[in-house]
């Protein structure tokens, strides 16, 4: 268990910068994920935490001490890769007992060891198999426990889930958590999938082109994303982002003119100068169908989404080139081409600026937002 | 449908014949080479396409026991030791180099050295022979097992499928390794090593088949024919004493039989060694 | 990139410059490396660099001189007698001839084998051909070329008796000067055949099988789908066999020093062979000018290979 401190790491490969510089901290047994679309550069910085890479500027630090230059072999931790990474010439014990094989452990510590990991894993009575035998969700769950065994500072993920199917997916998120759980330890773990982000996080760590967009927990994310990148990667389905011009502003409100007709006041004391363009996002949730007419927005029907408990309504509007999604609580039922009207609650909206960065008021707009949903 | 059946049918008779034919065409030699040294030279002038011999005339294995004043064990002691020897080393000094090549092709003067090889496998082999007497000469190794040895031990197609092989692995293997805490020769002994023995096996056997048929470099940097090996010794009696039809056709099934016997037990392995070192080398 | 169409080529990219920064702490760092390179390393450079390096200075220096420790350097005389040498020209348009004429038909043919041992009504019979054809890929060629040579003998040859026994003319085999060129062909297109059509046949059994299955239901016949599905998704394999051919039968000697030596009166004598033969006549100067010839025209076709790889590697 350890914590780890990033200053102003960068990484570049030849002319190309795939890390800008960056700071990061994890404290000791938090749970941290970094998510983002894929050449983000999360994959690179995990294998540069863990040394697998070499870091072109910066420090690394794990429990204060700098490890930019210890050999990945020296850095005590462990991970666990997309691909499983099973020595296949060896048996289930032998893959788990390689490490502490290697660091020269007596014999009896190492089959307890082993042992007991296989059991934390329910793979005890595989052990004697070799890779190749096993199904994905097995081989996933051995490269697990190896890690487990070697006891590291820190537990390092790279997309450990990509490879099995979405149940097998859903089944091993929950015991990655419970493992978390049980071992207290500190993860680091990658995944493109933000719904695995939500789901495990303590720290969701958002990146996009070599940057750190935002660091937050989940429902910090959620609730308050810092920029239109972040407010449309979390959460699913994505928010919806309506253009608009901003018409007045004063009394700690801000009205936004919608492109797409209709306005919206949102409370805002930090608003944009009048005329400003900016972009109106706001999740599904907080869009609802019906209404007086001139109170909302006229969009027709594309079409609709069943999922039983609730409907995913696809509206298109005017000015706005992709759909808006309005989630509706239960089984609605309208044919495509129906006009409707769509009403937006001005307190599940966020309002970005033409940086794409959000403004909002400290500390204001989170218990607010939390009440509606 | 029913004329379609039939069609296909005669196509597939037409596809039978055809390569049945084919190979006929790349097996007869084999027999015809096989049968001719069990018939003596008159039966062959009567008869040349027999396709079993009279009788089994087992002169020619007799003369040839002796060729050019040389026992032909000991023409056989050289192939299989010059072969085996060569390829031995070939496959050792090869592995290592495409590993330390593949791992890290950017270390200073690896990339020199992988342009030297690049070089030599592009130069005309057989006239690679010409200046490497020349520096045999220099080296003083003209005549010994030791030129002929080193110099059949320079594999380029045992690198191709090496290489091959090696990025075949996944890169997690090794990281893997390393994030356990394994050093570098850790690594190579304890995982590199062990799950390339598959293929270390099928190298050898292909530059054993391609070292055994070796002849011009062998040729070139002997002094006497006590350090010819079969393949030699038998082109030695194509020039020389090449009048005798009988006993070069017995020579060349000794030459050829035990290679023919090799393959068909390890077909697979040498034709999937073969197609890796050249469909992605 | 993973799916190299790749040639023995690429290693031209070894042609890059390496980074030296920080040398010294790397090459410690890397020591093991170094370590299990070195014997490649040595043999690389004794018995390719060095010769090929030594190939190049003796073909600058007179022929007599050229063992002694003090050399003659006459520059570019080699060159000069040698493209002022009539029989090294022939030679030289010989080889380019027999080269395209070889690799044009190794290629089509292996293509056309390989094609009907794919075909699903040759059953179990496939794989019995396929060994065959290979079989004269690793057996010794010394036996195989004098096995040939007898088969064309005229006097009990069973090439000749066969197409007396069909009541066609003789074949005069080796012994006239068109007829033996032929021959060569031939015998070279039996020794290297089965190669091109075991990688051809290793390409069709990696073809992307819905492609075919698309076009039957769309109804393309057999032949259709041949021309328009198979050989389409071959175009990288038969790149890759030509290129190997055109490599390997610039390189044909073997079959000339066992079967024809050169003859008769010159119409099998090729770039290797003449090259050979001056070196035997201790001509090393001229020698090893022809080689070097023949390796600048190997390189030069490597460089165009590579180019034209790292192109199609970014469409």
């Amino acid at each position: 268990m350890a914590k780890l401190n990033l200053n102003q790491l960068s990484k570049s490969f030849g002319p190309v910068e795939v890390l800008k510089p960056m700071d990061l901290e994890i404290t000791d047994g938090e749970f941290a994920v970094f998510v983002g679309p894929s050449g983000c550069g999360k994959s690179t910085l995990l294998r540069t935490i863990a040394g697998l890479e070499e870091s072109s500027g910066g420090d690394i630090l794990i429990d204060g001490a700098r490890v930019n230059d210890t050999d990945s072999s020296e850095r005590g931790l462990s991970m666990v890769f997309q691909n499983y990474a099973l020595y296949p010439h060896m048996t289930i014990f032998e893959n788990m007992a390689f490490g502490l094989r290697i660091a020269k452990t007596p014999k009896d510590e190492v089959t307890r060891r082993v042992n007991k990991a296989a059991a934390i894993l329910k793979i005890e009575h595989m052990l004697d198999r070799y890779p190749k035998t096993l199904s994905g969700g097995q081989r996933q769950r051995v490269a697990i426990g190896r890690s487990i065994v070697r006891d590291p500072k820190i537990f390092l993920f790279d997309e450990p889930l990509s490879n099995l199917d979405a149940e097998l997916r859903v089944q091993m998120r929950i015991e990655i958590a419970r493992l978390h759980e049980t071992l207290g330890a500190t993860m680091i773990y990658v995944t493109h999938d933000q719904v695995e982000a939500m789901t495990l996080a303590d720290k969701i760590v958002v990146l996009k082109d070599g940057r750190i967009e935002q660091v937050g927990s989940p429902l910090d994310l959620y609730n308050a994303p810092a920029n239109r990148f972040v407010a449309g990667f979390i959460g699913s389905p994505g928010m919806n982002f309506l253009d608009g011009t901003v018409e007045g502003a004063g009394n700690g409100q801000c009205c936004v003119a919608l492109a797409c007709g209709g306005h919206v006041a949102l409370p805002l004391r930090d608003a944009p100068a009048v005329g400003a363009p900016v972009t109106i996002g706001v999740r599904p949730e907080h869009v609802s169908l019906g209404g007086a007419a001139d109170e909302g927005v006229a969009a027709t029907v594309l079409l609709t989404e069943q999922l039983g408990d609730e409907t995913h309504v696809h509206l298109s509007v005017k000015g706005s080139e992709g759909a808006i999604v309005a989630q509706v609580r239960g089984q609605v039922k309208l044919r495509s081409g129906t006009g409707v009207t769509m009403m937006i609650a001005p307190e599940g909206c966020h309002l970005f600026d033409e940086t794409g960065l959000a403004r909002r008021d400290p500390a204001a707009a989170q218990p607010e937002i939390a009440a509606a949903s | 449908m029913k004329t379609r059946s039939v069609k296909d049918r005669s196509v597939a008779l037409l596809a039978w014949v055809f390569m049945a034919g084919v190979t006929f065409l790349f097996l007869y030699p084999f027999w015809w080479m096989i049968v001719s040294s069990f018939r003596s030279q008159e039966a062959m002038l009567l008869e040349p396409t027999r396709l079993l011999p009279e009788s089994f005339n087992t002169r020619a294995y007799g003369d040839i026991q002796t060729l050019g004043g040389v026992k032909l064990w000991l023409y056989t002691f050289n192939s299989v030791f010059i072969t085996v020897a060569a390829t031995l080393i070939a496959v050792g000094v090869t592995a290592l180099g495409a590993y330390a090549l593949y791992r890290k092709p950017d270390l200073p003067g690896f990339r020199f050295i992988q342009f030297g090889f690049l070089m030599t496998m592009m130069y005309p082999a057989m006239l690679l022979v010409i200046p490497v007497y020349l520096v045999v000469f220099q080296l003083g190794l003209l005549g010994t097992y030791a030129g002929i040895i080193l110099f059949l031990s320079l594999m380029p197609i045992l690198f191709l499928m090496l290489v091959q092989f090696f990025r075949s692995i996944p890169k997690e293997l090794i990281e893997s390794a390393k994030m356990d805490g394994a050093s570098e020769m850790q690594i190579f002994r304890k995982i590199v090593l062990p799950i390339s023995k598959p293929i270390l096996a099928t190298v050898f056997l292909i530059g054993f088949l391609l070292n055994w048929k070796q002849w011009l470099p062998i040729l070139v940097i002997a002094t006497s024919p006590d350090q010819y090996t079969l393949p030699v010794a038998l082109l030695s009696m194509n020039t020389e004493l090449g009048i005798d039809f009988q006993a070069t056709m017995a020579l060349a099934a000794i030459t050829t039989v035990p290679i023919i016997v090799l393959f068909l037990f390890t077909q697979r392995r040498v034709i999937g060694g073969f197609v890796a070192g050249a469909v992605k080398g | 990139m993973q799916t190299d169409t790749a040639v023995p080529i690429p290693f031209l990219a070894a042609l890059r410059p390496a980074r030296w920064r920080h040398a010294g702490s790397n090459i410690w760092r890397n020591r093991i490396f170094y370590i299990l390179i070195a014997p490649f390393a040595a043999l690389t450079l004794v018995m390719g660099v060095w010769p090929i390096v030594l190939g190049i200075i003796v073909s600058f220096t007179d022929s007599y001189t050229a063992l002694t420790p003090e050399p003659t350097y006459v520059w570019f005389q080699n060159y000069i007698d040698i493209f002022s040498d009539d029989l090294f020209l022939s030679s030289l348009w010989r080889t380019l001839l027999f080269t395209v004429l070889s690799v044009v038909l190794n290629v089509t043919t292996a293509l056309a084998l390989a094609l009907i041992l794919s075909s699903r009504s040759l059953k179990l019979a496939a794989p019995i051909c396929g060994l065959a054809l290979f079989l004269p890929v690793v057996t010794p060629e010394a036996a195989t070329f004098i096995v040939w040579k007898w088969m064309f003998s005229i006097d009990f040859g069973a090439v000749n008796a066969f197409l007396e026994d069909m009541g066609l003319p003789d074949f005069a085999g080796t012994t006239k000067p068109l007829q033996a060129f032929f021959t060569l062909v031939f015998v070279e297109w039996w020794h290297h055949v089965g190669f091109y059509t075991i990688i051809f046949l290793t390409n069709l059994k990696l073809l992307d099988p819905t492609l075919d299955e698309a076009a039957r239901m769309d109804g393309a016949r057999t032949m259709q789908r041949v021309w328009n599905v198979w050989i389409p998704q071959l175009r990288p394999a038969i790149a890759i066999n030509s290129i190997y051919a055109v490599i390997q039968f610039l390189k044909t000697f073997a079959v000339v020093v066992i079967m024809t030596n050169g003859g008769p009166n010159y119409a099998t004598n090729f770039l290797s062979f003449y090259a050979y033969s001056k070196f035997n006549l201790a001509d090393y100067g001229q020698a090893l000018a022809m080689a070097t010839v023949l390796f600048a025209i190997v390189i030069g076709l490597a460089v165009v290979v590579y180019r034209y790889n790292e192109k199609a590697d970014y469409r």
